[in-house]
């Protein structure tokens, strides 16, 4: 086995055995914490593809910026940091039925898909070419995806301001 | 493949002990004996060796025992595994900044081009980013984990600079990365060689005023220093490492130490021409008025590297002296600073550069 599987293989199992941790830990920080080291398993996974944008942007927005509010917001809440968290009764068995049914879901895409392979070498650079998709052939989506972060910023800074205040 | 690895593996151990670790260590000595000068006070000079002082550099030495001997304590209601694996952390994300900076022109040895960097990532610039967002465990790992009032709120202190002026440090490098519109730290080293009417060279600090001025205070403000120091407040409020005692406190202390040489290298690299010399091409020096001085090969790469240690040299005095000078902001007044200030211009600085070179 070569380098490159061997190392394929653990990011693989980094990324699948911390978000199993994430799922069935009833610690909400160990739940965080641990998908710390999920977003760094997929991103090990996208560097190993050749996609070394995606993985720095991998890294830079989800690991640098939406675990560490994620995080900020547990430990800012008084109780959450030692929260415990119990699934009983009821709520298990829907549980399950989701879970069912988005595995269900995932299968079919997996096994419709053709997984073509491309012949071509490696881009050089896919930074360059990310960027120009962004602004010609995907510029509709990009756009989209900016008014949605607007919005959702809006709607943050309305919850922020407390009430009755002017500025 | 194995001489591609021995090559990274010879480069990773040249710059640890010949750029990072050395200047750490000698930094701590540098920051008590630079603050002494400054207040006119003779500073660390006790420890002997034999009668021997050497300007108390055998503090460095006595430093190093003081904290490798003294207890290691975990608080008995501590996370043990996040509380030991905190300081590691930091130096982590610390150190690997290091391996996208270019410190030297590729040379040639044995008829292979050798870049003098240890990963030449097309994705630099991000890669730098990605890994100074990662400091931020640091200081939230070591707050929570030591289950003290006092240390999560000194984190909550921290996270909330660190992310505010993360946001500023990269809008700021995006005005570098459009002048040179290359996302490689190679290629912007590269294109800081040229001059403009052969005198002026063409370094980030000239193309890129206000981004400098906007990178080096948020950048002050990773490395949780003076003004901003208030995540630690090491004198008189404490902070997310007060737990903390013996070599893991020293950890952290060497982590910002290497937080200010990796800092010094960027400044270097992204905004005062990296390894380049003015006037100094692969031929030799060549001046603005035609005159040239030819010069071997091997000098011109020597030079280069020496200017490259220099320029980080430098900066590393530049921030002991600015951490020496300055009082520490107010916590309100530093998020105003970030938010308020910095990051309105930081977004001016990208649009007017996106205009100057689309004209």
């Amino acid at each position: 086995m070569d380098i490159k599987t061997l190392l394929e293989l653990m990011f693989g199992l980094l990324t699948v055995a911390s978000a199993i941790w994430v799922a069935f830990t009833p610690k909400l920080l160990h739940a965080g914490f641990s998908l710390l080291f999920t977003f760094f398993g997929v991103a090990g996974l996208y560097v190993m593809l050749g996609a070394d944008f995606l993985a720095a942007v991998q890294v830079l927005v989800y690991i640098g910026g939406i675990l560490v509010l994620l995080l900020f917001g547990i430990l800012l809440t008084t109780a959450m940091p030692t929260a415990e968290l119990t699934v009983g009764g009821t709520r298990r068995g829907q549980g399950l039925a989701l879970g069912m049914l988005l595995l269900g879901l995932l299968l079919l895409a997996v096994f419709r898909a053709g997984w073509p392979l491309s012949m071509n070498a490696l881009p050089e650079t896919t930074a360059s070419d990310i960027g120009k998709g962004f602004m010609t052939t995907w510029l509709l989506p990009f756009e989209v995806a900016s008014i949605l972060l607007l919005g959702a910023m809006l709607g943050a800074l309305h919850l922020a301001r407390r009430a009755g205040e002017d500025q | 493949m194995l001489t591609l690895i021995l090559i990274s593996l010879a480069k990773v151990v040249a710059i640890l002990l010949v750029i990072i670790l050395p200047l750490a260590t000698l930094l701590t000595w540098v920051e008590r004996k630079q603050s002494a000068v400054m207040q006119d006070r003779l500073g660390a000079n006790r420890a002997d060796i034999l009668g021997l002082r050497v300007w108390g550099l055998f503090n460095i030495i006595a430093d190093g025992i003081k904290s490798f001997s003294k207890e290691d304590w975990v608080p008995p209601f501590a996370n043990r595994f996040l509380f030991n694996i905190a300081p590691f952390v930091g130096l982590f994300a610390a150190m690997v900044t290091f391996a996208v900076i270019p410190f030297g022109p590729p040379i040639h040895i044995a008829g292979q081009e050798i870049a003098l960097q240890v990963a030449d990532l097309n994705v630099g610039f991000l890669y730098i980013l990605a890994f100074g967002s990662m400091g931020v465990y640091s200081v939230v790992l070591a707050g929570w984990s030591s289950n003290n009032k006092y240390a999560q709120l000194g984190a909550m202190r921290g996270i909330s600079q660190m992310i505010s002026y993360e946001v500023v440090l990269g809008l700021a490098l995006v005005g570098v990365v459009l002048v040179h519109g290359s996302v490689r730290l190679p290629d912007i080293v590269a294109g800081q060689g040229e001059h403009w009417f052969g005198w002026i060279p063409k370094w980030g600090v000239f193309t890129q005023p206000l981004a400098f001025l906007l990178f080096l205070p948020a950048a002050i403000a990773e490395t949780k220093r003076v003004p901003f120091d208030i995540p630690e407040g090491e004198s008189e409020i404490i902070g997310y490492n007060l737990e903390y005692s013996g070599a893991k406190f020293a950890l952290f202390l060497l982590g910002e130490f290497i937080e200010i040489v990796v800092l010094s290298a960027l400044l270097a690299t992204l905004f005062f021409g990296g390894w380049q010399v003015p006037w100094l091409a692969d031929s030799g020096f060549v001046f603005g008025n035609g005159a040239t001085v030819e010069m071997a090969p091997l000098v011109v790469t020597v030079l280069r590297i020496a200017s490259f240690l220099l320029k980080v040299v430098f900066f590393c005095w530049l921030q002991l002296l600015i951490r020496w000078t300055l009082p520490r902001f107010r916590f309100d007044h530093l998020l105003r600073l970030g938010w308020r200030e910095m990051l309105p211009l930081a977004l001016l600085n990208v649009v007017v550069t996106a205009f100057v070179m689309l004209s």
